[in-house]
């Protein structure tokens, strides 16, 4: 692709400007502009990569602090140690997990007994 | 029932960490729906799918074709710009009204946060740690476990994905660039390896 259209392309999904800007600056269609955008694979730049991690530590407080604590009651049929008893019961009926290997190949994760977890 | 859209990229990083089945084993008996796209499930390689797709709680679902390019067209105009593959995520989102999207891709997280807060959904963008994470606090997964997979995600995907793109953006010649892709990730590799293993011990 072209450099200039590069830049519109990144422009747009930037939301530095709209489909209707980008058609007008390169002189198409809004239907050919849909189409390039349908395939275009664009990089994100620092400050949306700084963004999204942003969304990550939010989701981590959400999920430590919000999640089981407060807001448990919001969660219908939610999943808690009835479950996971239920999914041991289930696991240990099998008697014998299968050995994982790390896909590195560092280190195999040997199953552990059950304690209140499901490990490996 | 807690409602998840998965993003292809999910179930397909567990498979490169060699996780796939066994998560796939806990979410089986709990009680979770996990949807996805026709449009992105065949984005994954057959035996992913394979080991993904052919459980109860999973629906894989076709889209209407005037619907999706609708809304699409729509969510565009709204300024949420995404190709048509990771579209479909959004759109598997908006039908299902999911409570959960999970993705690692950067541009699904930012995109999925702005449809959240234009469309005033009660639902929240998850990157795969995320989801782990939240296993792990509904006690499903234990926490050794949690930063094994993050370590080996970190190693196995975020790390060589990371040294590709440098090299696609520094060197255009192909053979340079594919030599010093093929040095630069066993050289990080092998330092990464150093600190995992380290990790690894103060872990028990």
């Amino acid at each position: 692709m072209e450099a200039a259209k590069k830049e519109i392309m990144d422009q747009l999904f930037q939301g530095k400007i709209t489909i209707q800007e980008a058609a007008e600056t390169l002189n198409i269609s809004e239907d050919d502009i849909n189409n390039m955008i349908d395939v275009y694979e664009y990089m994100p730049t620092l400050d949306e990569i700084i963004e999204a991690n942003s969304i990550i530590q939010d989701n981590l407080n959400h999920i430590e602090n919000e999640v089981f604590l407060n807001n448990i009651s919001n969660f219908p049929q939610s999943v808690r140690l009835t479950d996971a008893n239920e999914l041991l019961e289930n696991i240990q009926e099998k008697e014998k997990l299968p050995i994982m290997t790390d896909s590195t190949g560092v280190s195999p994760h040997t199953p552990i007994p059950f304690e209140s977890y499901y490990h490996w | 029932m807690i409602k998840f859209v998965f993003d292809a990229n999910v179930p397909w990083d567990l498979d490169k960490i060699n996780m796939l089945e066994n998560i796939m084993h806990v979410l089986n008996n709990v009680n979770f729906r996990i949807y996805m796209s026709n449009i992105n499930y065949i984005e994954m390689p057959i035996n992913v799918r394979t080991k993904f797709g052919n459980y109860n709680f999973i629906t894989i679902e076709e889209p209407n074709k005037n619907e999706y390019d609708e809304f699409r067209k729509e969510i565009r105009q709204k300024g949420i710009i995404l190709d048509k593959k990771d579209s479909a995520v959004l759109y598997m989102c908006n039908k299902i009204n999911a409570n959960y999207i999970v993705s690692s891709d950067t541009k699904v997280k930012l995109a999925s946060k702005k449809y959240i807060d234009k469309y005033n959904k009660d639902a929240r963008p998850f990157h795969i740690l995320d989801f782990l994470k939240f296993l792990h606090k509904g006690e499903l997964v234990e926490s050794k476990s949690c930063i094994n997979m993050a370590l080996s995600l970190y190693k196995n995907k975020e790390l060589p994905y990371m040294i590709e793109n440098f090299g696609n953006e520094l060197i255009s010649d192909r053979t340079k660039r594919q030599s010093w892709i093929r040095t630069e990730k066993k050289s990080s590799l092998n330092t990464f390896n150093n600190y995992e293993q380290h990790i690894r011990i103060h872990l028990g």
